[in-house]
């Protein structure tokens, strides 16, 4: 057990550092993006495969006090307020939170946002400590290390549910402006959701588990899929003019009549889990 | 079980998962497997010293005991056995091992050790990759099959096939992720101008795991951290790069010197680093077992 929690941490410092203030600036931008996104019949789907776990595991949304972390736009914490749930939704990106409050508003629905990073959350403050009894992590950034996931843990009295990429293949221009403008190799592995199910699992804890596979193919003009390449491959470090340039040549080049197409493999795990 | 299709479902999934993860390792063939193997035969009991054996060996039987596996009389398939770290000890312990091995270097020290002390060993020359265990009559004979740290258990195939062979335990162990040798990774980009790829040992264990929790076995798990001296001759592990790239592509000697040269310049008063960030995860569960 103690050597599992050892081999996590192990695992989580060879990925490279960014600052939660970079964080918040990368998904403020992407807010407008995710919100659309989450409308769309894909993100439906996602969102009953969820709702479906959480009633496989017993759960129970009417009435219950919910802390959705990282939430995003509220993917998770709107229809669960729908269903009649009340939810604390904690998300470090203004961006998000105002599409969320937005949405609550319209609807009038029982939904508290939080605008905090749970990197450095002290949930004795927040008084979050064994408050509720369904804490979510779905596919957050939030939940970087074991630290922050005991922290996770804490808050709830019975319900858990978490999810995670398994395995990420990202847009193979990634691999090459890595490798052909920035020489270096492009960290292609993410902590997987394999570590914290093994956590639990080493301390007797049998989550239920659901596998899924996505493709993602996204056409964008290539000006615009420059930007977002520039943002995620500098992860806080600042290119020169040089470098800039050199990304932006290689969409410009791999454009057909102005647009990129990318296309991101993933494969995600969810795990719903509980005590009593 | 309360869904089979969902379960049916989620298992696909990860079995794709972990074809997909197992793709991006080094690929190699049979014949270039058994020549890097047969190379090291020599070295590699050695490289392991005793007291570390002992305590790798200590764990191995602990986990098989505490999982209600005992060894007398029981029948053994030990796949990868190399120079018999775990077929000897079964063997001394009353089991009758068959230990398969790709390596006749490796297979020859066990077959040595097995006539001095009289031991009950078969060995079998063959790789696992392309093992048909039908016409090796292997197919459900044996009380415990054993997959110790072996790359001829590397994918869903593989490991199925493992499993089939067994009527009762299984035992599997593997790197949990391995550091990758920060000089080996400046070769692939610098010399050799390609993406770094895994080693030969596939993504380790967390993907055979899963892919038995996903069908509702629950094994037994432990995990170490294998911890001393990782330091080596900067040469030696300039070979070994060299050995295991060199099995898949043709080096001229050029390319070799430069290899040698990015060793020599990481190393530090001769020795080279390999780096520590070792974890195993060994477990054990019963076919039978869900």
């Amino acid at each position: 057990m103690k050597c599992w929690a050892d081999c996590w941490n192990a695992v989580t410092r060879q990925d490279d550092k960014v600052s939660d203030t970079w964080l918040a600036g990368y998904w403020n931008k992407r807010s407008g993006r995710f919100a659309h996104n989450a409308t769309k019949d894909d993100g439906q789907k996602r969102v009953a495969e969820v709702l479906d776990l959480l009633d496989e595991a017993g759960f129970s949304p009417a009435g219950a006090k919910i802390l959705d972390i990282g939430c995003g736009p509220g993917n998770l914490s709107l229809p669960l307020a729908r269903a009649g749930a009340e939810v604390t939704a904690l998300d470090i990106s203004t961006g998000m939170l105002d599409h969320l409050k937005e949405a609550a508003r319209l609807e009038e629905l029982a939904v508290k946002p939080l605008e905090c990073s749970w990197w450095t959350a002290d949930i004795d403050l927040l008084e979050f400590r064994n408050k509720f009894d369904l804490v979510i992590a779905s596919m957050t950034p939030g939940i970087k290390d074991r630290e922050c996931f005991d922290r996770m843990t804490a808050c709830s009295k019975r319900f858990w549910y978490y999810s995670g990429f398994a395995r990420m293949d990202w847009d193979k221009s990634y691999q090459d402006l890595s490798r052909t403008i920035l020489h270096e190799d492009f960290n292609n592995r993410v902590v997987s959701m394999l570590y914290p199910f093994m956590y639990l699992y080493s301390h007797g804890f049998e989550p239920l588990i659901r596998f899924s596979h996505n493709t993602w193919e996204e056409d964008g003009h290539w000006e615009e899929v420059a930007e977002m390449a520039i943002d995620f491959l500098a992860r806080g470090r600042e290119f020169d003019a040089g470098t800039k340039e050199q990304i932006r040549n290689y969409y410009r080049n791999a454009a057909r009549d102005g647009m990129y197409h990318s296309v991101s493999d993933s494969y995600s795990g969810m795990m719903v889990w509980s005590v009593g | 079980m309360r869904n089979s299709m969902s379960q049916d479902k989620n298992v696909q999934s990860w079995t794709d998962c972990w074809n997909a993860s197992a793709r991006t390792t080094e690929s190699m063939t049979n014949e270039s497997l058994a020549a890097v193997w047969n190379k090291r035969s020599d070295t590699f009991a050695r490289e392991m010293d005793g007291e570390k054996r002992q305590k790798r060996m200590t764990e191995v039987f602990g986990l098989l005991e505490k999982a209600g596996f005992s060894p007398k009389g029981a029948k053994v398939l030990d796949i990868g056995c190399g120079p018999g770290t775990l077929a000897l000890p079964l063997a001394r312990a009353g089991a009758e091992v068959t230990a398969l091995d790709i390596s006749t270097g490796m297979l020859d020290r066990v077959k040595k050790a097995a006539e001095q002390e009289n031991l009950k060993i078969t060995t079998q020359e063959c790789s696992w990759w392309t093992a048909d265990i039908d016409a090796l009559g292997l197919r459900k004979r044996f009380d415990l099959v054993l997959s110790s740290m072996t790359p001829g258990v590397r994918d869903v195939e593989t490991f199925d096939r493992m499993m089939a062979c067994s009527n009762g335990f299984c035992y599997y162990s593997n790197f949990i992720s391995r550091d990758p040798d920060p000089v080996q990774q400046e070769v692939y980009s610098r010399i050799l101008n390609e993406v770094p790829r895994g080693n030969a040992h596939g993504p380790g264990m967390l993907y055979p795991f899963m892919y038995l929790y996903a069908q509702g076995y629950r094994p037994l798990v432990q995990f170490t951290h294998p911890d001393g001296n990782h330091e080596r001759n900067w040469e030696e592990a300039a070979e070994k790069t060299i050995d295991f790239l060199g099995s898949t592509r043709n080096f001229s000697d050029t390319t070799k010197i430069r290899i040698r040269d990015c060793y020599k310049a990481a190393a530090a008063d001769g020795r080279y680093n390999t780096g520590s960030g070792t974890y195993i995860g060994m477990m054990v569960w019963t076919v039978n077992g869900r």
